[in-house]
């Protein structure tokens, strides 16, 4: 409905001061980190091997957390010495129509800690990140029977755009979620057309003989 | 290792070079997490990245636990052949179940292929069994005549000497094995080919996705058309060799021969259907059509739950097992092969026959509209690849023709007839030509609704654009077509405002905006069917349906109303004597077609029955608008609390398809957070205007279910969407009731969309407000 919807902060805190360089936001004893090296992908591809039913090498962890360590965020429990407790695993680039696209492939939260708002946490400093970098959209995919998983990304504001006909290995459909970033016109390949448009026109505009030079001669 | 240097240097497509110095100084110079990599190393590319030994990815993971079916065979685990017509009853059955895996989407070799007995091993194990019992009667059979010339008639002579008067009779030397060894050997050989038939079908439609049927045999052997002579002719045999046996007395065979009979006769009945269907411009359509009317009255004898009294023996099930192309299927990461439950099996069993006798009906199609209303229907059965790729077949044979006899143009040119373009402007060449180039945007239409439900939305995000292309295209042949059939008249250009309106109509853009809505409200309605919505957006999705609908509504309306005012003219120019007499009789000329040309439109019950659904979808949806704005007015839809986007973005990327479009214009975001501003409107008065609304849909449902030449299918779809107006209009009084009331404390309210009669195709939610 009009207006019906409130736009706040929610969310993770932002990092203290003095907090490393690494963390990018906390909540309660929660710390969330960017991605720091190697030394961590076993727990991360260990974290999340255990919850995906789709099977990845670690070359597809590599080529996500190598390409973009921002957009890799973990989540640590300082109450319990500093261990892994969640990971969320993004990209960001051009789609096939040019949209500035983030991309979120995986999120894992340790069962033992669930409905701690740990998810929707890694979630929110993904997309803040991604919104920092001039993405246009949020996407991922996720099974349609994954209720949980829809309540948080829904909660967030994203939306179902399409269905993906047994997309899973199982045999079971997917829903693409979105969440809209910014407004059609604002978005890169809107605005990449719009320029196109314009320095056409100002390219035709400029060829044309001036109004004057007929009555001159 | 793009550009390397040295021994390797850089590598021809296909030629093989030892990279291994290369790598392992690069590797001397990796960091930790350092990784080599080819320039532009994709998703893709590491997606397809297989992970030897790992259980999730290498299929061959488990080795020692893997048994081919050399093994299996060698060990007795499966037995070749068949033991008795019973087990050869029951795996008929299954592997039909697998062949509509198959047709689901399954790989070939965990589903049809899953049967050992189909396997190329298993099969060329009964050939020596078949082949002297098969020339045999060969040997017995009247020689099939070469078409003989006149002169050959003439001078015929007496028939050859076989004796082809006595049945065919087995020996002592056919033992029982040889006879089931023969039978099964033909069943199976003909469920292959006509599986080869199947996937002909489906490739040569082409429109399957990914999703929708998978085109891997991994070398697995499947049939050709080419083979169908043959293969029927191998089921005769067959047939007759099960005649014989039965008649020869023995024990074996006493008292299930029929159903094995009725098996051959199946896949006979199916390997000439599609046989036929495949022949060109159609010409096997109506002999397909016979087929599979003898095919349906045979699901309950041949389809697997008729095997439901027989208790298998473990080794007649050790015989199914996807796991024996472990080895083929290793190049792919595992999946979940069929589920293989009967009593599923058995409905899509029935359906598929019921679809494909559903398709054969629809050559009978005469016209554009009805083409679109029977496919529309079709598709919410959601058939099989297969049935839709012959459809595909059939709306675009190789004539160029729909069904071998329509020319899409002039079916174009009757639905602008039938929308209400008078004759003297589909006379003119611009009327002609705007046909023309609306022939490839009206078949992709078709094309696109022979597509699977959730590709059908995603298309016509698609074609939309295409259809913004033909409104332009109307206009200008309106302007042209106009100008040619009205020379008396002064140019458009220099028409005074009143003229124009009284002399003009954008028929052509009329008709193309008529066609744009259908595919919008399409669109909107899939969105539904697909549960795509969130319940925030409902509002805005009511709020545009229902604007929709009265857009089509008052865009036939002006036509209609343009003809009646038109033919007013005409006939005061018809009478008015001051005017020369070739003009008069022109207006008359025009009057008559024009009068015709209205009283069609009156009574063309197809566009009658479009008008009345759509207005009682939209007091529907003009109702459900008007409760969820009260329930969000009542605090019972409490609105999230979100970071990032807001409504606008929402709104504007959701509708983004419509955007496109001249006509209908695209309402903007701005429009619709007026009309839906909540401060405008009391709590009470919007519950109760919702009630109105709804039972004003309910009263004209009411009359529309008792209205004559009301199908079947149209009786099944309004009374489903009685039901959802009457639930909603109950929960609105429900909330009437609760409105004034506090929430308890505590209290979540919330709303929630149900779709109670989805089986009924029907996907209008009932809104439902819980605490």
């Amino acid at each position: 409905m009009a207006a019906a919807t409130k736009t706040v902060a929610l969310g993770p805190e932002p990092a203290r001061a003095d907090d490393g360089p690494r963390t990018v936001g906390r909540r309660g004893s929660i710390r969330y980190d960017y991605f720091k090296d190697e030394s961590e992908l076993g727990s991360i591809i260990a974290m999340i091997d255990k919850d995906l039913s789709e099977p990845y090498s670690i070359y597809t962890y590599r080529y996500f957390i190598r390409g973009w360590p921002k957009l890799c965020i973990i989540a640590y429990d300082e109450d319990q010495e500093d261990k892994m407790v969640g990971v969320i695993v993004c990209k960001a680039d051009h789609s096939r129509r040019q949209r500035y696209r983030g991309y979120i492939a995986m999120l894992a939260v340790d069962t033992t800690l669930r409905r701690k708002r740990i998810g929707s946490s890694l979630v929110t400093l993904a997309i803040r990140e991604m919104v920092a970098i001039g993405c246009d959209e949020a996407v991922l995919e996720t099974e349609i029977t994954n209720k949980a998983a829809m309540r948080l990304y829904e909660n967030l504001g994203f939306y179902r755009d399409k269905r993906l006909c047994k997309y899973y290995l199982n045999g079971v459909d997917a829903f693409r979620l979105k969440l809209w970033l910014k407004d059609v016109s604002d978005c890169s390949d809107v605005v990449a057309a719009r320029k196109q448009q314009e320095e056409a026109a100002a390219v035709l505009a400029a060829s044309r003989p001036s109004a004057g030079a007929g009555a001159q001669t | 290792m793009d550009g390397g240097e040295g021994e390797g240097g850089e590598g021809e497509r296909g030629r093989w070079q030892d990279a291994t110095a290369e790598v392992g100084a690069l590797c001397e110079a990796l960091g930790l997490g350092g990784m080599v990599m080819r320039e532009g190393f994709t998703l893709q590319e590491s997606m397809n990245a297989l992970e030897l030994m790992s259980p999730k990815m290498d299929t061959g993971m488990n080795a020692d636990a893997y048994e081919d079916l050399a093994h299996r065979l060698a060990k007795g685990k499966i037995r070749v052949p068949v033991e008795s017509l019973e087990e050869l009853d029951w795996v008929a059955a299954q592997v039909l179940i697998r062949e509509l895996a198959w047709h689901d989407g399954h790989l070939l070799a965990a589903s049809v292929y899953a049967c050992a007995h189909l396997c190329p091993q298993t099969q060329s194990l009964l050939k020596p069994f078949v082949r002297d019992l098969f020339k045999r009667w060969q040997d017995q059979q009247p020689d099939t005549p070469a078409p003989a010339s006149k002169s050959e008639k003439r001078s015929a002579t007496a028939n050859t000497a076989k004796d082809t008067s006595q049945p065919f009779a087995l020996l002592e030397d056919d033992t029982d094995e040889v006879v089931l060894a023969s039978v099964s050997f033909v069943l199976f050989t003909s469920i292959i080919k006509s599986c080869g038939v199947a996937r002909l079908c489906i490739r040569r439609g082409d429109i399957y996705e990914e999703e929708d049927w998978s085109s891997q045999t991994f070398g697995l052997p499947l049939g050709e058309n080419s083979d169908v002579p043959g293969t029927l002719e191998m089921i005769n045999f067959a047939q007759d060799v099960l005649r014989a046996a039965q008649a020869s007395g023995r024990k074996a065979f006493a008292g299930k021969c029929e159903r094995i009979a009725q098996h051959l006769l199946f896949r006979a009945l199916y390997l000439q259907a599609l046989h036929e269907m495949l022949r060109p411009n159609i010409e096997g359509w109506s002999t397909a059509e016979k087929l599979w009317a003898q095919m349906a009255e045979l699901v309950p004898v041949v389809g697997p739950a008729s095997v439901s009294d027989i208790e298998p023996q473990e080794r007649w099930k050790a015989a199914f097992d996807a796991d024996i192309h472990r080895k083929l299927l290793a190049s792919a990461p595992p999946r979940a092969g069929p589920t293989c439950e009967t009593a599923p099996a058995q409905l899509a069993f029935a359906n598929f026959i019921a679809d494909m006798q559903t398709a054969c009906a629809l050559r009978n199609t005469d016209t554009l509209f009805a083409m679109y209303n029977a496919l529309m229907r079709f598709s919410r059965r959601t058939p099989s690849i297969v049935v839709r790729s012959l459809v595909m077949l059939m709306l675009y044979c190789e004539n160029e023709l729909a069904m071998g006899r329509i020319a899409y143009e002039g079916w174009i040119m009757d639905d602008l007839q039938a929308y209400g373009v008078p004759v003297h402007l589909r006379e003119t060449e611009e009327c002609r030509n705007y046909a023309k180039f609306a022939v490839k945007h009206m078949y992709d239409v078709l094309r696109m609704l022979l597509a699977n439900r959730a590709r059908q939305r995603r298309n016509i995000a698609n074609l939309l654009p295409d259809w913004a292309a033909m409104q332009q295209e109307a206009e200008l042949y309106d302007h042209m077509a106009f100008v040619k059939a009205n020379p008396s008249l002064p140019r458009l250009e220099d028409m005074t405002r009143e003229q124009l309106r009284e002399n003009m109509h954008f028929y052509m853009g009329s008709w193309a905006t008529e066609w744009t809505i259908r595919l919008m409200l399409h669109h909107l309605t899939l969105g539904f069917e697909l549960d795509l919505y969130n319940i925030n957006e409902y509002a805005a999705v009511f709020w545009y349906g229902q604007d929709l609908m009265a857009r089509f509504l008052a865009n036939r309306d002006e036509t209609t109303k343009f003809n009646m005012e038109l033919l007013n003219r005409l006939t005061r120019s018809a009478e008015d004597s001051s005017l020369p007499k070739k003009a008069q009789r022109s207006a008359a000329a025009r009057c008559v077609g024009l009068r015709k040309l209205i009283g069609e439109q009156k009574t063309n019950i197809a566009l009658v029955k479009e008008r009345l659904c759509v207005e009682v979808e939209r007091l529907c949806l003009d109702g459900l608008l008007r409760f969820v704005i009260g329930l969000a007015k009542a605090g019972r839809f409490p609105p999230p609390q979100l970071e990032f986007g807001s409504d606008k973005i929402r709104y504007n990327h959701r509708f983004t398809p419509y955007s496109y479009l001249a006509m209908p214009r695209f309402l903007p975001y701005e429009s619709f957070a007026q009309v839906t501003n909540m401060e405008n409107y009391e709590t009470r008065q919007l519950l109760e205007n919702a009630a109105l609304f709804l039972e004003k849909a309910r009263s004209l449902l009411a009359s529309a279910m008792k209205a004559p030449n009301m199908t079947d299918v149209e009786k099944a779809y309004f009374k489903a969407l009685f039901k959802v107006v009457i639930s909603n209009n109950v929960n609105v009084t429900r909330a009437l009731e609760s409105v004034d009331k506090p929430l308890p404390e505590g209290a979540r309210p919330h709303v929630e969309a149900q779709f109670p009669s989805a089986k009924d195709s029907c996907f209008f939610p009932v809104i439902v407000s819980k605490e």
